[in-house]
């Protein structure tokens, strides 16, 4: 392949945000059309580098072609529609639940949660599974969550009254806190490779149910028994809402319409859940909330940005369909 | 092609890109803008990348199907077949078509008389 028209697939590739087999092939198929116009270019008479460069200019810009594409492929089906919307849920239907099975219906769900996950990942990572995946990650930030003040506690006993905390204890602490980092941006920086919007929309869920976990413990914790169903009305009516933003993420094919609904939605679910459990956060407290929604949307759009789409895919002939 | 041109030809490409396909049995996009240019006597010069966007929208509308044939010379390329969904969509896109040049002949005629 000439170097002008593998910088030029690259161009292409690198805003197309499609699942790899289907870019693979696009990629080829591409591939296949410039080197027949450059063949019949040269045939014709015209120069090696004239032919090159006026096949890729009969093209089209390498941006608008991959939006065209990506447009064309991305709109998923009504089944794929239900398949992303239907963690957020069954995760709203948990809050929502019988405290009398919570605890078993909790166990299923994320025994579903981790196969489905599983499953998705072996096969081809379609854009339904990363809405599971998000809940998978959910009990890694929760341990992190509930460990915190334990941390804290032994901090303060530590540089108050110089009571150090036994070394096991620490060091259990910190390959969790180790681990679940590891994993969390293990995972996150797959996604982000594939798609940045995507990524965002796996981590949706986790300020929410932050918002929820931080009220609970300022409440008194989760351990005095006590049912917090105050608390769990607004999460569950914010994952229902982020469950129908996922419908409408899948069916629009506009990107920059899926990244505004997204955001859009996102913050509002943060700020509705914040608002109900503490009453009036005020207008630093929203611009905080609005500030951290916007994060989980900029922060892998810039790593995107920085890391690109991972491995090319120019050297891999295209999947036989 | 000017800019009226364009526009009839904007709401007509795919029902263009079904006829050829149909007729031809099956092509791949390059022999497609060959096909389309020649026939049309170079009136019709599809921009080349709005093409593979347009047959994978067919593609995925099961208007098409794609497959991958290897060539005898060069590279492998994806050819496209007309699926019995999209035969059936053409004939009625052709028949609307028809009727509708036919009315337009007919005010013509009318205003010429």
């Amino acid at each position: 392949m000439q170097p002008e028209v593998r910088t030029y697939l690259e161009e292409v590739r690198s805003h197309l945000y499609l699942r790899t087999d289907v870019e693979k092939q696009l990629i080829a198929e591409l591939d296949s059309h410039l080197q027949q116009n450059i063949e019949e270019r040269l045939n014709q008479g015209q120069t090696k580098d004239e032919a090159i460069f006026q096949a890729i200019q009969a093209f089209g810009k390498a941006e608008e072609v991959a939006r065209l594409l990506y447009e064309a492929c991305c709109k998923g089906t009504w089944t794929d529609a239900l398949k992303l919307s239907l963690p957020h849920f069954l995760a709203a239907a948990l809050f929502i639940s019988s405290p009398l099975h919570k605890a078993e219906f909790l166990l299923l769900l994320y025994g579903v949660f981790i196969s489905v996950s599983f499953f998705g990942w072996l096969r081809g990572k379609p854009d339904w599974l990363f809405s599971w995946l998000g809940y998978t990650l959910l009990p890694v930030f929760a341990g992190g969550f509930l460990l915190a003040p334990t941390i804290s506690q032994a901090l303060r006993s530590a540089f108050g009254n110089g009571a150090f905390p036994s070394a096991g204890l620490t060091a259990e602490v910190a390959i969790y806190y180790l681990l679940a980092i590891w994993l969390v941006l293990r995972i996150s920086i797959k996604v982000i490779k594939r798609d940045w919007l995507l990524a965002s929309l796996m981590l949706a869920p986790l300020p929410i149910v932050g918002c929820w976990m931080f009220h609970v413990q300022q409440a008194g914790g989760f351990y005095t028994g006590v049912e917090y169903e105050y608390f769990n009305q607004p999460v569950s009516q914010a994952l229902m809402v982020l469950g129908f933003t996922s419908v409408l993420f899948i069916r629009m094919r506009r990107r920059v319409l899926k990244a505004g609904v997204a955001i859009t939605v996102s913050a509002i679910s943060m700020m509705g859940v914040a608002q109900s459990l503490r009453g009036d956060i005020g207008f630093f407290g929203l611009m905080g909330l609005s500030l951290v929604s916007l994060l989980i949307f900029i922060i892998p759009a810039i790593t995107n940005a920085a890391i690109g789409h991972g491995d090319s895919l120019l050297d891999i002939p295209a999947a036989d369909t | 092609m000017n800019d009226y041109s364009a526009n009839l030809l904007h709401g007509n490409t795919d029902m263009l890109i079904l006829g050829l396909i149909d007729e031809l049995d099956s092509a791949h996009g390059y022999q497609l803008i060959k096909e389309m240019e020649r026939r049309s006597n170079g009136f019709f010069r599809l921009k080349e990348g709005t093409l593979y966007p347009l047959l994978r929208k067919l593609e995925n509308e099961g208007l098409l199907e794609g497959k991958w044939k290897a060539a005898s010379n060069g590279p492998e390329k994806r050819c496209y077949l007309i699926t019995p969904k999209g035969k059936e969509i053409l004939d009625y896109r052709k028949a609307s078509w028809r009727d509708f040049a036919k009315a337009i002949n007919m005010v013509f005629q009318t205003d010429a008389v």
